[in-house]
Parts: structure tokens; sequence; C-alpha cells
């Protein structure tokens, strides 16, 4: 979106996974640990500006191709393996979208939460799973609140992280 | 001996979280007895140090110290919480997760511009995890305003921000009603707590009688002299000063005192009582009575088409798509208003659902039922976490926990129990052996038949050694470990080796354990058993288990002061002065023999004759617990299913 500033190189920490057919746009930060892999050798097709933290996972099962857009959080542990995911969404801490699930833009996906598989999230769903209800309603606040945020996250994230972590190089 | 008179226990399960069986199933092993006949695990416990005794949950006081909020750690005071119905004013808690609720500013951009034309900023309350948020309630959102510019809310004083949020919530009361029923409730807190700081209860239903015979017969009470009495009298004055309606059943037959007070003796005259009834109760009246009680229990007929209340579906039943919209029985509950209307959230859906005050939380203070003792006392500060009093069973009683056991025989285990001293001086226990049925748990279905015999001691978490009887004892106790049944001495621990065997509790009869007690102590069963560690290397043979868990109880006794001070030391004077020097792992094997073969079923009994030492001619120590001069007995309570033995089949 036009609001974040834009970043020319992408950060990715040593310790992270990247499989060969993975493209990442424009200053996306990929936190160590991190993981994107494909299964079958399926392209994985990442937009700008996104965050990718600790230990998420990022898996194409399928044998098509997977897209997900800019300026998207993935917090730490969460597991992501369906084919389309917009921009401006939120995929809180050790939540699972399962297979063939298609995120629109401005969702957020509350922690611990799993998606299941076939499930489409239009845009500004909020998908959240407490140990008395399943959640899925439709509100601008969540990702209005991760949107103002989200620039200075990355700002910051583009100024600490290279100083306290090896990069890695070719990008 | 007067420890053995304890009565039979029985376990309890863990309550605590921490101690709930999905953690640790170890937990449940070891129970500690309390004197009430119930078992619990040694965190629950407290220990009284003015009775001796451990102090289960059942066997205190307690009583709330005050309120805190767990959100904001703000103390609230007695009068106070009970005022705003045990509710923090500022923090709401999430109606779907009961997660606490954040202040969040919605500053509406263009498209939003018809709603919030007059408003700029809107204040919402959101939920951090499941993203609850009251965005679309404008009333709501416009109390919330209310209550976050009002200045009781920032200094947190006033009573004003809890009315007007519950005003939201409870379509029963009317604002200008609210007033007023804060007014009862006040004068209801005041007596209340005026109540509870009295502790002779019988004194209040004296006092209360009084004053209702004062009420009547409008005289001068001659002796007021007590404070309490004064109190009370001041508060009842305050409800007749005031013009709130008194707590009382309007009845004609009572003379109205509050509304026409008479000051003249002849209250309860005819000619008073036919005053103050405006109309007579007629013969008609009572007909009338009698046949409405007569109607009552005739039900009427159901007709088919007429729907009842309890029929009807409160919600769009037919038309949910999606059982997660109901809401559940927690989350109804919580939506149950002080003074609001009964049903009116009972809808079931969860779009129904409105944010609640946060619950208070309270600090309590813990005393012993027994001698009235503070057990427990906390910080009243509620960002304090530490005590300013605390008697945890925990950190005064040794623990017991189980190293290992081992089936030597059928039905017949050894069992290795590490003791550990929690305090700072060294520890004195002792296994007293007489009566072993008569402090049995019900369900038990073994028994310890060898267990140490003679007391022995365990080191302190620092070893602070400043009383040379005490250290010339501990030497000799030292020497007379036998490697039979002490294991090993490491730091504040000791590891125990006793023998359990499993009997039906109906055979549980001393004769028998006396001779199963001689055929267990063959001298070749000794040498295999003698050092636990050569045991294990070797491929153990494997038996089965006739109970699914062994259950058994063991009698400990502790105290702060040896038990044999006194005696030993005259007797043993001569011995003493040789062998002190001799460390206890260097104890000769010799030595460690001679104590073993002379045990016998007739030495068993000895040692318990010889600790009826009267407390009062030992001189207390200089130690800072009280329990030191006296023998405290501990009932431990083992619960060992049998798939924890390293050899069962």
């Amino acid at each position: 979106m036009s609001q974040s500033p834009p970043f020319k190189n992408t950060i990715i920490c040593q310790d992270c996974t990247i499989n060969n057919g993975v493209t990442i746009g424009h200053g996306t930060v990929l936190h160590p640990k991190a993981s994107i892999t494909t299964e079958h050798g399926a392209p994985i097709e990442i937009g700008e500006s996104n965050i990718i933290e600790e230990f998420v996972q990022i898996i194409n099962r399928s044998k098509e191709k997977m897209i997900i857009g800019s300026n998207n959080l993935f917090e730490v542990g969460s597991l992501i393996e369906c084919k389309l995911i917009g921009n401006e969404n939120v995929i809180e801490t050790k939540s699972k979208v399962y297979r063939d699930v298609v995120i629109g833009n401005s969702c957020v996906i509350s922690a611990g939460s799993i998606v299941p598989e076939n499930e489409i999230l239009d845009d500004n769903t909020v998908y959240s799973v407490t140990d008395r209800n399943r959640l899925k309603f439709t509100s601008p606040i969540p990702s209005e609140s991760h949107m103002s945020i989200h620039p200075g996250h990355l700002e910051h994230l583009h100024k600490t992280l290279p100083n306290f972590h090896n990069m890695k190089k070719n990008f | 001996m007067t420890s053995l008179n304890v009565s039979v226990a029985s376990r309890y399960q863990n309550s605590t979280i921490f101690n709930s069986n999905s953690v640790n199933a170890n937990n449940q092993i070891i129970k500690y007895g309390c004197s009430c006949g119930k078992a619990f695990h040694l965190t629950e416990e407290y220990y009284c140090g003015g009775c001796q005794k451990i102090n289960c949950k059942y066997c205190i006081s307690e009583e709330i110290d005050g309120y805190y909020c767990p959100n904001c750690l703000e103390y609230i005071s007695n009068a106070e919480a009970q005022l705003s119905g045990n509710r923090c004013k500022k923090c709401f808690e999430c109606p779907v997760c009961f997660n606490i609720l954040t202040y969040s500013i919605h500053t509406p951009s263009g498209q939003t511009e018809d709603s919030s034309s007059t408003i700029p900023e809107n204040y919402f309350l959101n939920c951090g995890f499941c993203k609850w948020n009251s965005f679309g309630n404008s009333q709501l959102n416009s109390k919330l305003l209310t209550i976050l510019n009002s200045p009781s809310v920032m200094t947190g004083s006033s009573q004003s921000a809890f009315t007007s949020s519950t005003g939201v919530s409870s379509p029963g009361t009317t604002q200008n009603q609210q007033p007023n029923i804060n007014r009862v409730l006040e004068a209801l807190n005041k007596e209340s707590t005026e109540l509870n700081s009295l502790k002779d209860k019988k004194a209040i239903s004296r006092m209360k009688m009084a004053h209702a015979m004062k009420q009547f017969l409008v005289q001068e009470q001659k002796h007021q002299k007590s404070n309490q009495r004064k109190n009370f009298i001041k508060i009842e004055d305050k409800w007749q000063s005031n013009s709130i309606p008194h707590p009382m059943p309007s009845n004609d037959l009572i003379p109205n005192i509050i509304n026409n007070p008479v000051t003249n003796n002849n209250l309860l005259s005819v000619q008073t009582i036919k005053k103050t009834i405006k109309t007579p109760v007629s013969y008609q009246d009572s007909d009338a009575m009698q046949l409405g009680r007569v109607q009552s229990r005739v039900f009427p007929e159901v007709i088919d088409n007429q729907a009842f209340q309890d029929d009807e579906i409160p919600f769009g039943m037919y038309s949910l798509k999606d059982t997660d919209e109901i809401t559940g029985l927690d989350q109804r509950f919580r939506q149950i208003q002080i003074g609001g209307a009964p049903g009116g959230n009972s809808s079931g859906g969860l779009d129904h659902l409105v944010p609640q005050h946060k619950y208070l939380l309270t600090r309590r203070s813990k005393r012993c039922k027994r001698c009235d003792r503070l057990l427990m006392k906390p910080d009243i500060k509620p960002d304090k976490t530490e005590f300013k009093r605390q008697h945890f069973a925990f950190s005064l009683v040794p623990r017991v926990t189980v190293q290992k056991c081992l089936w030597t025989d059928l039905d017949m285990f050894e069992l290795f129990l590490t003791i550990t001293n929690p305090q700072h001086s060294h520890m004195f226990i002792y296994f007293p052996q007489k009566a072993k049925t008569s402090f049995s748990s019900v369900d038990d279905n073994s028994q310890p038949i060898d267990i140490l015999p003679t007391e022995t001691f365990v080191n302190g978490l620092l070893d602070e050694i400043d009383d040379q009887d005490k250290e010339v004892y501990i030497q000799q106790l030292k020497i007379k470990d036998s490697t039979r049944y002490i294991v090993e001495r490491k730091d504040n621990k000791l590891i125990l080796r006793l023998f359990v065997k499993v009997v039906p509790s109906a055979l549980m009869l001393d004769q028998t354990i006396l001779t199963v007690t001689e055929q267990s102590i063959t001298p070749s069963e000794l040498v295999s058993t003698n050092s636990p560690r050569t045991t294990t290397a070797v491929q153990l043979e494997k038996y089965p288990s006739t109970f699914p868990s062994i259950k058994f109880t063991l009698l400990m006794e502790f105290s702060m002061k040896p038990n044999q001070l006194s005696n030993s030391l005259s007797t043993d004077s001569s011995s003493s002065a040789t062998i002190n020097v001799t460390p206890q792992s260097t104890a000769t094997p010799t030595m460690a023999t001679s104590t073993v073969s002379t045990f016998s079923s007739s030495n068993i009994t000895s040692p318990t004759s010889v600790p009826t030492t009267p407390s009062s001619n030992i001189t207390p120590l200089n130690s800072s617990t009280a329990g030191d001069h006296q023998h405290n007995t501990l009932k431990i309570l083992f619960d060992i299913p049998a798939n924890k033995f390293e050899n069962t089949l």
C-alpha cells in the first residue's frame, strides 16, 4: 500500500530455510528460523513489505503456485499452507492455515486458531478461535490497528535486524 | 504415646492447578494427613506453630484483607468493592473470551463521516485475543466516553462511573433510581462491615433483640457502655434519619414506628393497633384467601396453540447456521446483572453479549481454626507478592519423596525415600512403630514392616551448629547409622530405605507383621539389597503386583530438638567420647552388621519406649521455630501406582 515507505532491500537472516522457486518482494523481513519451502517444486511468490517472524513455516504442498501479497504480518510459529493470501493480513502466533484456504485482504487470524481446509476468508474477515467459540466475522478494526503500526514495525526491523544478525547474501 | 491417637485418614485429590494430575502424575503419590482426617498434598497445607500440627484447607479460617483488580492492580477498600459489586470500575473483560479489554480510539476517516460528525474521536473496547470489539455499539461507546472523561475514574474515588456503566446494561433500573440504591447499599455496607468487625455473634443477636425491643417500647436503655453497641445503634438511627425504606417487611399488624414515632408506652395496646390497621380483616377477606389457596393447587388446562414462556425458543434457533453463535453457560452467567432485567441477555446469541467490569480478587489472611494463630498474611499492596507471614507446611515440615521402589519378593518391596529438611537447623526424625493399625488409612492395602528403629537426623540447609550438646548427639547418631536403612546423606537430604509388605487390610494385625518381619530379615537378602546401585545394574527379577496401586501409611515424628538427648548423653558418654571423630561415611562394616544383626522382633519395641521423654525437662534451644521442644507427628499417606515400580511384571 502507499503508506508504507518502500524499502529497497530485503532482509533475510542467515538461519532461514528458503527453497528454490521462492521469490520475495522488496522490503520483506525474514526473521531467523523462518522457513519457506515447497514440496513439489511449485513456486512461492511473496510480495513487498511483509514481516515473517521466527519459526514461521510457509509450505507449498500443492503443485500450483502460491501467492502471498504485501504488508502481511506472520507472527511467531504460524504455519501457512494455503494457496492465496492478499494484502495487509495478520496471521497471529501459532495459528495454522491449512491447504486450499483463500485469504483476502485485511484479514486477521487470531492467535492459536486453526483455519480448516477449503475455507474462504473475504476481505476484512476476523477469524478467531477461543476455547468456547469459533468466531468468523467482518470487522475492519483489527487490520486497521495492524496497518497503523506496520510501517513503523518494518522500519524498526530494517534498522535493527542487520545489526544483530548475520544476513544472507545474494539478495 | 499421644501421637498414635491419630484418626483414620483419607486421601484427597489435589486441588490447585499446580498440583493437578495433568501436570505431573507423581504429585498424587504422597499425601500428608491433617489431624482432621483428610490428607492433601504438602503444598496445599499449612503448619501451625502453635498447635504443632498440619492444617489443611478445611482447618483454616479465612478473612479477606482487601480487594484488588487483577488488571490494574489497584487496591480497593472493602466498602468500595461491595458498592461496585466486587468489580473494578475501570477494567472490562471480553464477553466472549474473558480477556481484558483495551480502550481504543478510532479516528474516523472519510468513510464514516455521518455517524461521528459531532464526536471527533470514537472510543471503543477491543479484545486483543479474540478480536471482539464494541465498535458498532454506539450506546455502549458513548457511555464509555463518559467513563473515560469522568474525573472519578481518573482519581478512582467516586462511584459515578460504576453507576453510569451499570445503567447501560441493566435496563431495569433507571438512572434516577440509581443514587437511591447506592445510598441503601452504602448503609447496608457500613452495617455489614460493622457486624463483621464484631467478633461475638451472640452479642450481636442479643443487641439486635435489645434494639428491637427498644423500637417497640421506646425507653431509654441504661447500659449503653460498650462501644460496639453504640456503633450499632448509630447505624440504626441512620436508617431512621434518612428517608430510605427500612429493611423490614410491611405488616399492618406491626406498629409503624418509623413514620409515626410514638413515645408513650401503650404501643401494643388495642387502640394503637386499631389505629395503625387501616382496613380491618373481614370474613370475606379470609374466605377469599382460602379460596385462592385452593385454586392455586389446580393446574390450568394447557391450550394447544398457546405458547408458554418456557416453550418459546428464545432466539432464532431455526435460522441459526453455526452453533458457535450460541453463547456458553459461563458467558451467560457473566451477563447476569445486579438489579437488571432477568432474561435481558439470555437470548443466546453471541451478538447480544455486553462487556462486564472485571471481577476483583481478594487478598486473604488465614488462621488456624484450633488456636486462631495467623498462618498466612499477605501484603496488602496488590503489586507485592511476598507475604508478611507464611506458615506453609512445605517450608516447615520435612518433605518426603519416593526415590524408587523395588519388589524384593512377591508382595514385598523396598522403598527408597528422600527426606528433605527445608529448615536451616538440624531436624530429628523418628518413626514410631507401635499401634500399626490405629493410624492406617481405610483403603490401605500394605504396611511398612521394617523401618529405621532409631532416631536419626537430617542436616539443615546451612548446617548452623552452635550447640555443643546437639553436635555430640549428631556425631553419635552418625555412628549408629546402619547401612541397612540409611542409604545416603547429602546436603539437607537423607535417603532412607524401608520395607513394605502388601497385606489385605483384614490381616493387618501386629502378630502377622512380626512374623513377616522376621522372615524378611534373612542375611542373604540383606547382602543382595545392601547397596541399591549394584542391584539396579543386575537384571532385576520381576514380580506381579496384587494391587494396581500400593497404598500405605507411614507415621513420622520430627523435631528440632533431639529426643533422647538428655538420656543418651548420660548413658553413652563413654562411647561418644571414643567415636565422635568417626565420620559417617567411613563407618566400619562390622559396626553396621552388628547393628543389623541385633535387630530382632524384641528390639523393635525397645526404641519406642525411650522417646517418651517429657518435653518439660528439655530446655528449648535458641531456634527460631516454636516447635523445637515437642515432637510433631506427621502422617504420610502413600499411593504408589504399580507401574511406578521398577520391576513390576
